[in-house]
């Protein structure tokens, strides 16, 4: 009797777990239907760690192009080309991606050593391990963070000069809600349309020689940490503008480069607004 | 006096401490470390090498037992950890601590814990340190016999994830009869009868604005196993529902695995045969984490497991998306007296594997094969696929000349598809042929010698490489090794991979001091793997128990 009694209470306590079953029939997916950006809208500024030899990445790039698909201008995407898979130039592999400040990135967040592909959504949970996401839970970050509204809006003009190759990028920095942090302001450029050679484990040949590497980030005009914009309390209406000069590297081509700039709470590193625009109009 | 101390330790009341009192504590402590130099010729500059350059993991178990209670505690201190473990193993922490106690026959343990329902794959938590692998329970198991020959186990809780926990939350009950026991009238025949089920399922929140995921990811298995004399066979099935993730590029099919076997045991004479059919098995508490981060089950190589150096280069990491395999074992021993046999007999051990992949087909004609938001793929659930994985077979011979001298020899044939095992990249299908002799001579008492000369030959990857080993014993308290690998067919660097390690061991304490050069490469357990990097340094191994 008493077996009886415990036997009895063990199936009821634990009959519940046959009932934790949902079966999805269709369809497996749903529509955003994403607001028109505003004129100062917030933007997401989304990184992807990747490299040219890393056979899953390939998965991570396709996500960020079906996000960007759906968030529109509101989401910016940067491929960094970083660690062992993106630095290994053996056989086919000649195209060097990487970037001084993408490899300081990759070293001080640790992402390739947390396996990639893998990526940062406005570099939210730094200094947690949180701050280094799977592609598969980048919707999920970019769809809470647009859910507020931008403290900052960022404008950028840039001026290409194709006779000299020289680009000058003038940023506005307009304060929208007070902040009482240290900023900084990062410009980058990255350059799409790029065909090399890429590993995808899921292809056939393994190695791709036709693959188009998008948004890659090709150099950081403003140091690996930015530039301090010079304050520690930020109000409504403040107006900051910097202005910034390179000539390009011969390689890259100017009509497929965007300037990417954003602007980052120094002291946690946590991307508070992000913008992008093409170099040549 | 020291039992009493123990006991007072855990009581927190004087009804609670009855029955716990004049137990028992043991204990054990390991630290592994290494100092880690630059080498031109591995390509170790300064810039790769850890800032650290000295990194130890270490841990220490403590286990107070009694009759029917016990509580244990893991402190680990990783500071930071040896290179080619996960950097999260960083720090330190208690990442272990639970009670259990049995009262009326129900078993209660709260807190930490392993488990495994059937063979494990639907679910198995274990730890293989050397991995770095880690996916503890921390919640609440049951464990209940209510008649003879029934037993019954329930569960639920968290995976350990590094110093934290896996979101998604694990609900499992299994039970298990064994129909001998259960019926009297069964007790006295030659055939023993185990069957069993599982039911297992995770729960993690749908956050993805996109995809409309199950939040609730349910998985059966069915099993059962018969003795009868000499004979053994046993199989089970799992079947996993939708359970789009990061590892199955969020298609929505289900899972299947199917693992059989069948074995016969006799003195000097064995075979086991083993098939298996894996589709779409990875079950991870976070849906997110792809690998072997936070798995639920455990899925088998069905591959033999070697030791020596050159025999672990190209591992099998099982594809948890889709492979069939099988695996056939033979021991055979020649007597001794014979004509083969010789005076002392010799021993045969053979073993074949492989692994394919498994059909895939599109569901229709406008979606890919594994297409993320859909159904996936279709599978015929007999039909092989167009892939080979793995292929092995090896026969290992031995025989004992004399009283002190015994030899082995081990010939091995590997097929290693580096396409899609994890591990080196893409370099085809790596054949390999690997011969190894191992001498074991006793030049006196509690004084040995061990010897082992290796080679691997392939015309893939990095080419050709040697082995030798030469190690000394004093039992029980002394050893010195020293050995070499040399990758002489390597066409763009001829490496050797010297090492010297010495070991002093008393009672249940072991130093073992070495230094010399780590290959590059993959090391596998049971199909779980993890990369090693090179390295160059001094090592430093200590253990000890109580």
């Amino acid at each position: 009797m008493n077996n009886l009694k415990y036997f009895f209470a063990f199936i009821f306590t634990f009959s519940n777990i046959f009932q934790s079953c949902d079966v999805i029939e269709g369809p497996f997916t749903e529509e955003i239907i994403v607001e028109e950006c505003a004129e100062k809208c917030k933007k997401i500024l989304l990184e992807d760690y990747t490299g040219h030899k890393c056979g899953n990445c390939p998965r991570a790039a396709e996500k960020a192009e079906e996000l960007k698909e759906i968030y529109g201008d509101q989401l910016i995407p940067i491929a960094i080309h970083a660690g062992f898979f993106a630095s290994d130039f053996g056989g086919n592999f000649t195209t060097d991606f990487t970037s001084t400040a993408g490899n300081e990135w990759d070293a001080f967040f640790g992402n390739s050593a947390a396996g990639n592909p893998n990526g940062m959504v406005n570099r939210v949970g730094y200094p947690s391990s949180d701050h280094i996401t799977q592609h598969s839970q980048w919707a999920q970050k970019v769809d809470e963070l647009l859910q507020s509204d931008a403290q900052i809006y960022i404008e950028i003009e840039p001026e290409f000069n194709a006779s000299s190759n020289s680009l000058t990028i003038e940023t506005t920095t307009e304060i929208l809600e007070s902040i009482s942090a240290p900023l900084s302001l990062n410009v980058i450029l990255t350059e799409s349309h790029i065909i090399a050679y890429q590993t995808d484990y899921d292809a056939d040949p393994q190695e791709i020689a036709d693959y188009e590497h998008n948004h890659v980030m090709r150099k950081s005009l403003t140091g690996s940490w930015g530039v301090d914009l010079g304050l520690s309390d930020y109000n409504n209406g403040d107006v900051i503008s910097n202005t910034f000069s390179l000539n390009l590297n011969e390689n890259w081509l100017a009509e497929n480069m965007t300037a990417v700039a954003f602007v980052s709470n120094t002291n946690t590193y946590q991307v508070i607004q992000a913008q992008e625009t093409y170099i040549m109009e | 006096m020291k039992k009493v101390l123990y006991g007072l330790l855990f009581c927190s009341g004087p009804l609670f401490c009855q029955g716990i009192q004049n137990g028992h504590l043991s204990g054990n402590f390991q630290s592994n470390s290494q100092l880690y130099y630059e080498d031109a010729d591995l390509g170790i500059t300064s810039e790769n090498l850890p800032s650290e350059k000295f990194l130890i993991n270490s841990f220490a178990n403590l286990l107070y037992t009694t009759s029917n209670f016990s509580a244990g505690m893991r402190y680990e201190a990783n500071h930071n950890v040896l290179l080619g473990f996960d950097k999260r193993y960083n720090g330190e922490g208690i990442t272990y601590r639970y009670t259990q106690f049995n009262k009326d026959g129900l078993d209660i343990t709260l807190g930490n814990f392993y488990e495994q329902f059937g063979s494990g794959m639907i679910l198995r938590a274990f730890e293989e340190r050397n991995l770095g692998y880690d996916n503890a329970f921390d919640g609440i198991r049951l464990k209940y016999s209510p008649f003879n020959g029934v037993y019954l186990k329930s569960l639920i809780g968290r995976q350990r994830l590094y110093f934290d926990k896996a979101e998604g939350i694990v609900r499992g009950f299994d039970g298990e009869i064994s129909l001998n026991e259960s019926f009297e009238s069964l007790s006295d025949i030659k055939t023993q009868v185990m069957i069993g089920g599982s039911f297992v399922s995770k729960f993690q929140k749908d956050l993805d604005p996109i995809y409309i995921l199950p939040e609730n990811v349910a998985s059966w298995a069915s099993r059962f196993s018969i003795y009868h004399g000499k004979w053994i066979m046993g199989a089970e099935y799992v079947y996993k529902y939708n359970d789009p993730s990061a590892t199955n590029n969020f298609i929505y099919k289900e899972g299947q695995a199917l693992l059989a076997n069948l074995g016969y045991s006799q003195k000097g004479f064995g075979f086991s045969l083993a098939a298996k059919r894996i589709d779409n098995m990875s079950f991870n508490s976070d849906r997110n984490l792809g690998g072997q981060e936070v798995s639920i089950n455990f899925l088998p190589a069905l591959t033999k497991q070697h030791t020596y150096a050159l025999a672990t280069i190209y591992p099998y990491g099982t594809i948890a998306n889709g492979e069939m395999g099988l695996q056939a074992d033979l021991n055979y021993k020649i007597k001794k007296g014979t004509l083969l046999g010789g005076k002392y007999g010799i021993g045969i051990l053979a073993n074949f594997s492989n692994a394919y992949s498994i059909h895939k087909a599109p569901i229709n004609e406008d979606t890919a094969i594994g297409e993320s938001g859909t159904l996936g793929y279709t599978s015929d659930f007999f039909k092989v696929g167009d892939d080979k994985y793995f292929q092995e077979y090896s026969l290992e011979i031995s025989k004992k000349i004399n009283r002190k001298l015994k030899l082995i020899g081990t010939y091995l044939n590997t097929h290693y598809n580096s396409n899609f095992i994890v591990g080196y990249g893409n370099y085809g299908m790596i054949k390999a042929g690997i011969w190894i002799l191992e001498t074991q001579y006793k030049l006196k008492p509690k004084h040995s010698i061990r010897t082992e000369l290796q080679h691997l030959k392939t015309a893939q990857h990095e080419g050709n490489w040697a082995m030798g080993l030469v190690e000394y014993t004093v039992s029980p308290h002394y050893f010195l090794a020293i050995q070499n690998l040399y990758n002489y067919g390597n066409k763009i660097n001829k490496t050797h991979y010297p090492n010297i390690s010495a070991g002093y061991t008393k009672n249940t304490t072991r130093f073992a001091l070495g230094y010399g050069k780590q290959r590059e490469g993959i090391f596998c357990v049971g199909g779980v793997c993890r990369n090693v990097p090179k390295s160059n340094g001094f090592s430093l191994s200590i253990t000890s128990s109580f």
